[in-house]
């Protein structure tokens, strides 16, 4: 299982979350903790590239980029992003 | 359900077609689903991709969007141009929802901490968001 820090820019932004956001975003947390892999690559050209998106919610409009640091087992989130968007 | 339907009024744009089927239409029918929102950049074209990126990712986007319409080109398949697309439509997405400075600081971030191994001042623990998220929804 990973260990996930959380960057300052993003703590920020996971206390502006709602309710239902944040209620979203602790599944992601879960998932990120198992298998942080199954996120998206963030740079096309590294596909197996250690900075990874996840998008969640009804319609994708949060998500989250993160770093995965293989050998010491963390995940460090870099920015959590809720869209509110007419 | 007459009543129901004027209690509860409905965007009739997406309501005429069942309005005109027989009374016995299902409650389903009769109350459509509304369409999922589209994330911003879901249908940008390439010029509106390019023009939400910051300068530095701009070169990398020219690269491969040449790479890919070369190759599909030879191959006559739009599946990697439609896959760099989507790729770039996030990393659009994410400048324009961060902003050009906080995208780029963001960026320097990764850099850094891959580089040496070693988070932002700042950081928080798991312990402590965790915390965070408890008192938040009142666990």
């Amino acid at each position: 299982m990973y260990r996930i820090r959380t960057y300052p820019d993003a703590a920020e932004q996971i206390e502006a979350l709602s309710y239902d956001a944040l209620t979203l975003y602790t599944q992601v947390r879960a998932v990120l903790e198992l298998v942080p892999w199954n996120g998206s690559p963030y740079a096309e050209d590294k596909p197996d590239g250690n900075m990874r998106q996840f998008f969640f919610g009804p319609s994708g409009q949060g998500f989250v980029i993160y770093l995965i640091l293989e050998d010491q087992q963390l995940v460090d989130v870099l920015r959590v992003v809720w869209l509110d968007w007419p | 359900m007459l009543q129901n339907a004027l209690d509860h009024p409905i965007d009739t744009t997406h309501f005429h077609q069942v309005m005109s089927y027989d009374v016995s239409m299902t409650a389903a029918a009769a109350y459509p689903m509304p369409e999922p929102k589209r994330l911003p950049f879901a249908d940008a074209s390439p010029a509106e991709v390019r023009a939400a990126l910051i300068p530095e990712e701009v070169v990398e986007f020219d690269r491969q969007w040449r790479s890919a319409m070369a190759v599909a080109t030879e191959k006559r398949d739009l599946t990697g141009v439609y896959e760099t697309m989507e790729l770039w439509r996030r990393h659009a997405l994410t400048t324009q929802a961060l902003g050009t400075d906080d995208y780029r600081r963001m960026l320097a971030q990764a850099e850094h901490t891959l580089r040496t191994g070693e988070p932002p001042a700042g950081t928080v623990s798991q312990e402590e968001i965790m915390e965070l998220i408890r008192k938040r929804l009142g666990g």
